[in-house]
């Protein structure tokens, strides 16, 4: 008696936590099941990457719990790819921009709930494409500060000596 | 009372599919010519949704000025265009022609011409209820194509500002407007 009244608890409790850890995984089955290069950030390392203390960058990312970022080694968004982006409208993403044609691939969705955003995206520019997944509430009026961040080379610095480990294990692989 | 219930239930329906239609014609035109250069790789196609757009409401505007643009920008509901700068003369000259023959074909009123020696500039809207529904922009030059939409709730000054802050050349010159009054 008392495990059937515990069982309907248990029961929408596990069917509200599935789509909550899920939303993730058509990327990163995309993603990781084709060996691309992956940076997963949270809180702490979030902070980390702001080697010089900026604080519009603090601000932005105060409330993200998660982002992967993948470095693909696709030259456009092909079918495949589509295809991960299809499978997130169908978990009620919605696709607030694309930009396509003449080099271009963006595409950015986003599904918003309370407590609980999520926003992924492919940006390929120059042959170069990256596809990220962020949780978590994002500061959208402190990018403009941010960006300036950006600008100024303060947020990103320590990124550069582990683009510097990526290329000599690149180089290496090739000379294998 | 329950003849009264089923008449209410009836007349919502009515009004919410009224609305749907409604607003799955914003923006109807430049869909059809997204699908149709879908594959073109010469012509940049974008689209920004209302999302994005009600992001602006989520800043902070300094000025009253600024809190006045943000406000008007949140209203709008979405920007879609095509466009290239590397086209042949008689391909944009082509596709100019058609976008402006197929936007006066599908009822929009005619805002404002421009023509210089570089290129022609067109605008169209559909109004309803002395409010803007959306905007179309059409650019032909010697290289360059451009075919805007941009609805929801529109104030053309906005537009102007909007233009400068996301660089959209053509859409300035609706600046011309406050000249000409």
């Amino acid at each position: 008696m008392r495990w059937s009244r515990l069982s309907i608890p248990i029961f929408f409790w596990i069917g509200a936590a599935v789509p909550l850890f899920a939303q993730e995984a058509p990327l990163k089955t995309y993603a990781e099941g084709a060996n691309e290069r992956k940076f997963c950030f949270y809180p702490s390392t979030l902070r980390m990457i702001n080697v010089k203390g900026d604080p519009s960058y603090n601000e932005v990312i105060n409330g993200i719990s998660k982002v992967l970022v993948y470095k693909l080694s696709v030259g456009k968004v092909d079918e495949p790819l589509r295809s991960v982006f299809a499978q997130y409208e169908d978990l009620g993403f919605d696709e607030y921009a694309r930009l396509y044609g003449g080099g271009n691939d963006v595409i950015l969705m986003g599904k918003e709930r309370l407590g609980l955003d999520e926003y992924v995206g492919v940006a390929g520019m120059e042959g170069e494409y990256f596809a990220f997944y962020l949780k978590g509430d994002m500061r959208w009026d402190k990018i403009p500060g941010l960006l300036q961040g950006l600008s100024d080379n303060a947020v990103l610095s320590l990124l550069a000596p582990i683009n510097d480990v990526v290329e000599e294990e690149q180089e290496r692989r090739i000379e294998q | 009372m329950k003849i009264l219930g089923n008449t209410k239930k009836i007349i919502f329906t009515a009004a919410l599919l009224l609305t749907t239609l409604a607003l799955s014609a914003q923006g109807e035109l430049i869909n059809k010519y997204l699908d149709k250069y879908a594959e073109d790789e010469s012509l940049v196609k974008v689209s920004i949704n209302s999302r994005m757009f009600s992001l602006f409401t989520e800043m902070e505007g300094g000025t009253e000025e600024e809190k006045e643009f943000l406000e008007a920008v949140a209203k709008l509901k979405g920007l879609k265009v095509l466009a290239s700068d590397s086209l042949g003369k008689g391909q944009s000259r082509s596709l100019f022609n058609q976008a402006t023959k197929d936007v006066d074909g599908a009822g929009y009123e005619e805002l404002m011409t421009v023509k210089d020696a570089e290129e022609d500039v067109k605008f169209s809207i559909k109004e309803k209820s002395g409010i803007i529904e959306e905007l179309i922009m059409v650019v032909g030059g010697n290289k360059n194509f451009v075919f805007l939409s941009l609805y929801g709730e529109i104030d053309l000054k906005t537009v102007s500002k909007l233009a400068s802050t996301m660089r959209v050349d053509g859409l300035k010159s609706l600046e011309k407007l406050d000249e000409g009054n």
